[in-house]
């Protein structure tokens, strides 16, 4: 086997990273929870892990699907504590979560199920191919192409009837 | 007709961006890691070595230290090494020697140590949650760190990274149980590190949501602790 291409985590390789992906990193996990609050801390965490797992990345290949995957991770982890906290202290008050409040295009992309946002948002957004979209969301290509041609016209949809 | 380019058009100029606050604070906890991942590469290569030249001694060495751990913690009193803050520009430190964590509780069943960092002179017991006379003179800007470091039989807790950092999203906004006052807001952790010491956190903050300065200045002064 050839040996692999190791990144450095040295602070100048890391600030460069972290400009150069944090945006995708964000947009990834805020298209997996719609709120502001996890994506932060679910790409914040994405990005801590990648660093500190930087000596087994194989630089030559691209960063971006490879952070995005781990923000995508990440982001359904903490939807999944939370639901489980949430169903431990039902009878206690909390306060609703911040969402932020959106209209036309991006309200009819937040309205999508999860499965078909995150897609979209992962290729038409961040700008991923298909095949490295099928493997941040672990899924079939042929799968994220359908689920891609489904949320492309449940958009078209929403968007044509507001105009109408 | 909106066709697919002008969707994603538009969406990529409209999909929403990290704010600057979340932006920062990420920046700062990705620096420290990689800092700490530098510390530990420096570290590994000595570990390797031994290990390949010695697997077997390494081994027969773990096994003699379990049997000797078992039998110590099996007779032994509990002890935890009292936390401390840097005395840092603007920050009020202090900290508290071991003791039982209750009247009448052994020490061989549990311990703790209390630590508190504070941008005002700390006025309260160690560990009296809340601080009610150091947060009287909160001011919004101020920031009162308590710490209570424990180690107990059996553990408690979910293991964790330690020191840790606090972040937006864990920061409550008030009022807390027993406080007047309204305009405060908390974090409260619980975190077991891999030593089984059991870190019990309260971060309060002077005002409802804490600024991002807040947030980086209580988080490095977090990562002065010794403990």
């Amino acid at each position: 086997m050839a040996p692999k291409d190791e990144l450095p985590a040295d602070a100048s390789t890391v600030d460069a990273l972290f400009d150069e992906h944090w945006v995708t990193a964000w947009r990834a996990a805020y298209s997996v929870t719609k709120r502001r609050d996890l994506a932060d801390d679910a790409a914040q965490d994405a990005f801590v892990n990648a660093v500190r797992s930087l000596a087994t990345f194989d630089s030559s290949r691209p960063f971006a699907p490879w952070i995005a995957k781990i923000a995508v991770n990440r982001a359904r982890d903490l939807l999944r504590a939370e639901r489980r906290q949430n169903l431990a202290s039902l009878d206690e008050t909390t306060e609703a979560p911040v969402q932020v409040q959106v209209t036309g295009l991006l309200a009819a992309v937040a309205a999508l199920p999860s499965e078909q946002r995150e897609v979209v948002v992962l290729h038409h957004v961040l700008g991923f191919k298909l095949g490295e979209v099928a493997e941040i969301v672990g899924a079939p290509e042929g799968t994220v192409a359908s689920r891609l041609g489904r949320a492309v016209a449940q958009v078209r949809q929403t968007t044509e009837a507001e105009h109408a | 007709m909106p066709d697919t380019a002008r969707i994603e058009r538009k969406l990529r100029e409209h999909y929403p961006l990290p704010t600057q606050i979340a932006t920062e604070l990420a920046r700062e906890a990705v620096r420290h890691a990689a800092e700490e991942e530098s510390r530990q590469a420096g570290r590994q290569p000595r570990l390797r070595g031994r290990r390949r030249r010695r697997p077997i001694l390494i081994m027969a060495g773990a096994a003699i230290a379990l049997v000797a751990a078992g039998v110590a913690v099996a007779v032994s009193l509990l002890n935890v090494t009292p936390p401390r803050f840097s005395a840092a520009q603007g920050w009020h430190v202090g900290s508290t020697p071991t003791h039982s964590c209750d009247v009448g509780v052994t020490r061989g069943r549990c311990v703790m140590a209390e630590a508190w960092a504070s941008t005002v002179p700390y006025r309260d017991c160690p560990n009296c949650v809340p601080p009610h006379k150091t947060l009287a003179t909160l001011p919004p800007d101020g920031i009162i760190i308590q710490l209570t470091d424990a180690r107990e039989r059996p553990p408690y807790g979910t293991p964790g990274s330690w020191p840790t950092q606090i972040r937006a999203s864990q920061v409550t906004r008030g009022p807390f149980e027993g406080v007047r006052r309204t305009n405060l807001s908390y974090a409260q952790l619980v975190v077991r590190s891999p030593h089984n010491v059991e870190h019990f956190l309260f971060v309060w903050f002077g005002r409802p949501h804490p600024t991002a300065q807040q947030l980086v200045r209580a988080n490095a002064e977090l990562r002065t602790v010794r403990s």
